[in-house]
């Protein structure tokens, strides 16, 4: 009796304990995969969140200082600052471009080169733009000379005009205004077209009278009748004026930029190609209906995106992080988008996060630069600040 | 026995027992895994805080910075309701002017919103008050037309949805829209003409030209003395004014001088004295409109075609003849009237044109709340906009205005205008010159009293009051929630449409209202927040019988200018413009049903919030 009450499990207590372990196995297994899974997931996510934080932190500490197109503290890293016979880019130091600075005299029209601290205020007489809104490239000028009053040269050469009984010419004694077409050219030339736009005023027309040139060919330097480049006032020609069914006359940024674009350069490009890319519009609006492919907008991209990777050194098994910042002009609005692209290192398949942001304006980052190398300092005293880009 | 008994029982735990065991030990074991989705929901909840915060900041950059540029609508009409610039689409509130393809703020289908619940029912409440729910497009917002965008990638913040929360405010008026004003005009130049509709929107005595189709000078119905300046007929018998220059005939010494003598003309019939063209010295500009007791606009105007004429004649005389002793302009009668006789000089021309400049420029900005001379062109600005809002507080002096929509025996209501002062010179408009603008002052040819005026209580204007900062916000609220999991998410209308996003055609006299729903282009770059905001997106065409998967590149209206599909009076346009076909609301370019059925009630999870800055009055950031 006491032996058999001694006896080992039976068979059915075997089976059932075997069963019951089993389970409890199964169920511990399971339990480690999921654990484990769900940590590996979550760590996955955290991860990649903090990746995509800091691309934000980058993002914005690039809308904030345009490192990327310029970096004060790296000279090689400074491809916007060239100068190419005699024109600038978003980032050349004024002092390099611009004409020599002369003082207001005898009168205010008289001053030349770039005054920073000018506030360019509405009620300055200087500032009203003196020409006609109504000329077009392809105007016969019959509403006058508005190039005798106001012009970028001081003594410029006017055409000579033919209504049927003959032609008359027009030696100006000497116009009445020349400071605000002097101030247009000089951006235009230092900046390319983004940063002209951007530094004239909102209620701006972009076109300045200088002497005639009869030449058809913008590249020549040709102008209208009446002394408008032709580089800023002819529709469809790739530069300034896009094609809105020839609306040759001077236009205002929205006019300029409900069909097209212009934009600041990506600084990955060729040193070749950044004065075409600084000085070409980029078609963004209707004309792409012709465009199906997105070739257009393909080169908008590749011109004018700039990217770089968040960590250029990290574990393999890190999701790749890029970042990336374009500006460029649209129905008059500067837009920064701001891209943060990320790779996932296990099946390769990319997402993105977009925003356009809030940005310092070229000019507001050009006076962060002093014109040789580093930051400029700045303080509201004035005293000790450094030169800056905008130094002149 | 009873020792074996006991020894027995204490061998192990029972069967029972073990069961016990194993309950407690599998309920820890579920607990636990239970906590391991809790960690991955709290990192996906910080990605969503993260496409939150970036969406949250593109859409107050792009309300904040982005132009109204609405420049294919009819803004004007003798009644508020024939226009739609008076009404909502241009309100300056955030959802309304980012709910568009081109800033990416897409309204959700009601049908999927009202199966979402969420804390404290916020959704729903905020659906109950009128408002709506939204969802981000896939694409970057960039403003670059949509077909030119390459293939869309993949992301995810289109799980977000989005809710202003707190009630929009009542704002200045974007467009006055029985007058868009003002009016801008390349400066100096002759009085405003241009092509009208129709005749029927023009007074029978007005006289009218060719320049294409039915022209008139629109500022000579509001001072007929300036019909001779554009085109008139002096007392010899022989045209005068800008037209007979200009436009008639080749340039010709002979018809430049009429058109100057015209201008001057109307410096004398405006009681100018001579100095004001014939001043002492070229040295500085005339710049004071207190100098001659004339009144301001008259004085304004007056610079402004003398500018004109007097630029016109460096183009056909010699500058030795205009630097030296000048160019005499004959003296020419009209209505009795002869002008004085002048002799321009170079720099006399150069005077008139600082001076015309500097009156326009002064007049415009010291007074905003006078009509009676345009803006030049060379200055359009902010601070160019009168300030004017709507009285919300009608009462039996003034009650609301009322009338009918077009021939559609519809009946419409609108508050009416009030001015932070009294309007001056308001005049006739451009597009409907036939119609008065009843005038706030005594006087004027189009004066009314209030019960049969357009004007409010003007102590009821608030736009210039102070305010509490908490009056002026609102706050967005995010939400993360898989609303593309339905089954029907592409094939549910569009959410609700006001009326006042369709781009119709100002009334023109025996026009029916069906012509007015197609009488205008609908041209993408010139309509911002018009149209279904999901336009880009919805299908023309019922694709409920697709499979799964199949192609809808070919069903969607995209960025369609020639007879756009949602345009037009039949029913298959407006069911198109509703997008009461559904839409590609992930821009695959295909159609795609998600495995939730549309009975199942989804859960939205709180996000963030953010608290913004309502403005009253339009305004971009640069």
């Amino acid at each position: 009796m006491s032996c058999a009450d001694r006896r080992a499990f039976t068979l059915l207590e075997a089976l059932i304990a075997v069963g019951l372990s089993s389970a409890i196995v199964l169920a511990a297994s399971m339990a480690l995969r999921v654990a484990a899974q769900s940590t590996a997931l979550a760590r996955r996510l955290s991860d990649e969140n903090a990746l995509i934080r800091a691309g934000m932190g980058r993002a914005h500490a690039e809308l904030d200082f345009w490192s990327m197109l310029d970096d004060p503290d790296a000279p090689t890293a400074q491809p916007l600052r060239a100068v190419t016979a005699g024109q600038g880019l978003a980032f050349t130091p004024l002092a390099a471009v611009a004409p020599p600075r002369a003082p207001p005299v005898p009168g205010p029209e008289d001053e030349r080169g770039w005054d920073p601290t000018d506030p360019w205020a509405m009620h300055d007489p200087r500032g009203w733009y003196y020409g006609n809104p109504a000329e077009q490239d392809i105007s016969d000028v019959r509403y006058g000379r508005y190039g005798a009053f106001a012009n970028a040269e001081p003594a410029p050469v006017l055409a000579p005009l033919d209504f049927g009984a003959g032609a008359n010419g027009y030696a100006t004694p000497a116009v009445r205004h020349g400071w605000l077409f002097n101030q247009m050219r000089t951006l235009l030339d230092a900046l390319g077209y983004y940063g002209y736009c951007e530094y004239m005023p909102a209620n701006s027309l972009y076109v300045y009278y200088t002497s005639h040139n009869p030449s058809p060919d913008w590249q020549s330097g040709g102008t209208a009748l009446g002394g408008l480049p032709l580089e800023l006032v002819k529709p469809g020609i790739g530069k300034f004026a896009s094609n809105d069914g020839h609306s040759g006359y001077p236009r205002g940024l929205y006019l300029l930029t409900f069909l097209a674009s212009f934009a600041a350069p990506n600084a990955d490009i060729a040193a070749a190609r950044m004065q075409g890319v600084s000085r070409s519009y980029y078609v963004t609006g209707y004309g792409l209906t012709w465009d199906p492919n997105g070739v257009e907008y393909q080169r908008l991209i590749r011109d004018t995106e700039t990217r770089r990777p968040l960590l250029p050194l990290a574990p393999r098994h890190w999701p790749r992080i890029d970042v990336s910042i374009q500006r460029f002009v649209r129905f008059a609005r500067f837009t920064q988008i701001a891209r943060v692209r990320w790779t996932s290192p296990l099946t390769g398949v990319a997402a993105e996060l977009n925003f356009t942001g809030f940005s310092t304006t070229l000019r507001g980052a050009r006076q962060q630069r002093r014109p040789t190398s580093g930051w400029a300092r700045w303080d509201n005293d004035g005293t000790a600040n450094d030169a800056t880009l905008d130094t002149h | 026995m009873r020792i074996l008994h006991t020894d027995i029982t204490r061998q192990g735990s029972t069967l029972f027992e073990v069961a016990i065991s194993l309950a407690m030990l599998a309920f820890c074991v579920t607990g636990v895994l239970l906590a391991f989705p809790a960690g991955v929901q709290a990192q996906q909840a910080a990605r969503f805080r993260l496409l939150a915060a970036a969406k949250a900041e593109e859409m107050v950059d792009a309300f904040n910075t982005i132009h109204n540029h609405n420049t294919v609508i009819d803004a004007e009409a003798p009644q508020p309701w024939e226009t739609t610039a008076g009404r909502r689409a241009m309100a300056h509130d955030l959802e309304t002017r980012l709910a568009n393809p081109q800033t990416g703020l897409m309204p959700l289908p009601e049908a999927i919103a009202r199966r979402l619940d969420s804390d404290a029912g916020e959704i729903a409440r905020l659906l109950d008050d009128g408002g709506q729910i939204y969802y981000p497009q896939p694409m970057a917002t960039t403003g670059v037309l949509e077909i030119g965008l390459g293939d869309v990638v993949a992301n995810e913040t289109q799980r977000l949805i989005v809710g202003v929360i707190g009630h929009a405010q009542s704002n200045a008026m974007h467009i006055f829209p029985w007058k868009a004003w003002p009016y801008y005009v390349p400066w100096p130049s002759p009085p405003l003409h241009g092509e009208h509709h129709h005749d029927g929107t023009i007074p029978a005595t007005t006289q009218t030209y060719v320049f294409g189709r039915h022209g008139i000078c629109w500022e000579s119905t509001n001072d007929e003395d300036m019909e001779p300046v554009f085109d008139g007929v002096a007392d010899d018998g022989e045209a005068c004014g800008f037209k007979p220059y200009a436009y008639d005939a080749p340039p010709a010494q002979a018809s430049l001088l009429r058109y100057v003598a015209t201008t001057l003309w109307y410096c004398r019939a405006k009681g100018l004295p001579p100095a004001f063209w014939s001043p002492g010295s070229t040295a500085a500009p005339l710049d004071d409109l207190s100098t001659y007791p004339v009144a301001a606009h008259d004085q304004v105007n007056a610079m402004r075609f003398l500018a004109h004429a007097a630029l016109c004649m460096t183009a056909l005389w010699d500058s030795s003849q205009l630097t030296g002793a000048g160019v005499v302009v004959p003296s020419l009668t009209i209505g009795g009237t002869p002008s004085p006789p002048m002799t321009i000089t170079h720099d006399l021309i150069g005077w008139y044109h600082d001076s015309s400049l500097a009156l326009g420029m002064r007049f415009a900005a010291a007074r905003p709340y006078d009509w009676g001379a345009p803006r030049p062109l060379q200055r359009a600005q902010q601070m160019d906009f009168p300030l004017l809002e709507y009285d919300l507080f009608p009462d039996a002096a003034r009650p609301l205005l009322s009338g009918v929509i077009g021939d559609t025996g519809v009946s419409a209501r609108q508050w009416r205008a009030i001015a932070a002062q009294p309007v001056r010179n308001l005049g006739r408009s451009f597009s409907f010159p036939v119609a008065p603008i009843p005038s706030q002052t005594p006087g004027d040819p189009d004066y009314a009293a209030d019960a049969d005026s357009i004007w409010g209580d003007s102590a009821n204007f608030t736009l210039a009051k102070p305010f509490a900062p908490a009056e002026r916000c609102r706050q967005l609220v995010f939400w993360a929630v898989d609303w593309q999991a339905y089954e029907d998410f592409e094939l549910v209308p569009s959410g609700a449409i006001d009326a006042g996003r369709y781009n119709l055609f100002a009334p023109k006299p025996g026009a029916p209202f069906a012509w007015r729903m197609e009488g205008l282009a609908w041209w993408d770059f010139g309509l911002h927040t018009y149209r279904n905001p999901e336009k880009n997106l919805t299908f023309v065409r019922d694709v409920g019988g697709y499979a799964t998967g199949a192609s809808v590149a070919d069903d969607l209206i995209k960025n369609a200018i020639i007879a756009p599909p949602d345009r037009g009076p039949t029913l298959d346009a407006r069911r198109i413009f509703l997008g009461r076909h559904g839409a590609d609301r992930n821009f695959n370019k295909r159609l795609d049903r998600g495995p939730v059925p549309a009975s199942a009630r989804m859960r939205a999870r709180l996000i963030a919030r953010f608290n913004i800055y309502d403005p009253r009055a339009p305004n971009v950031l640069r």
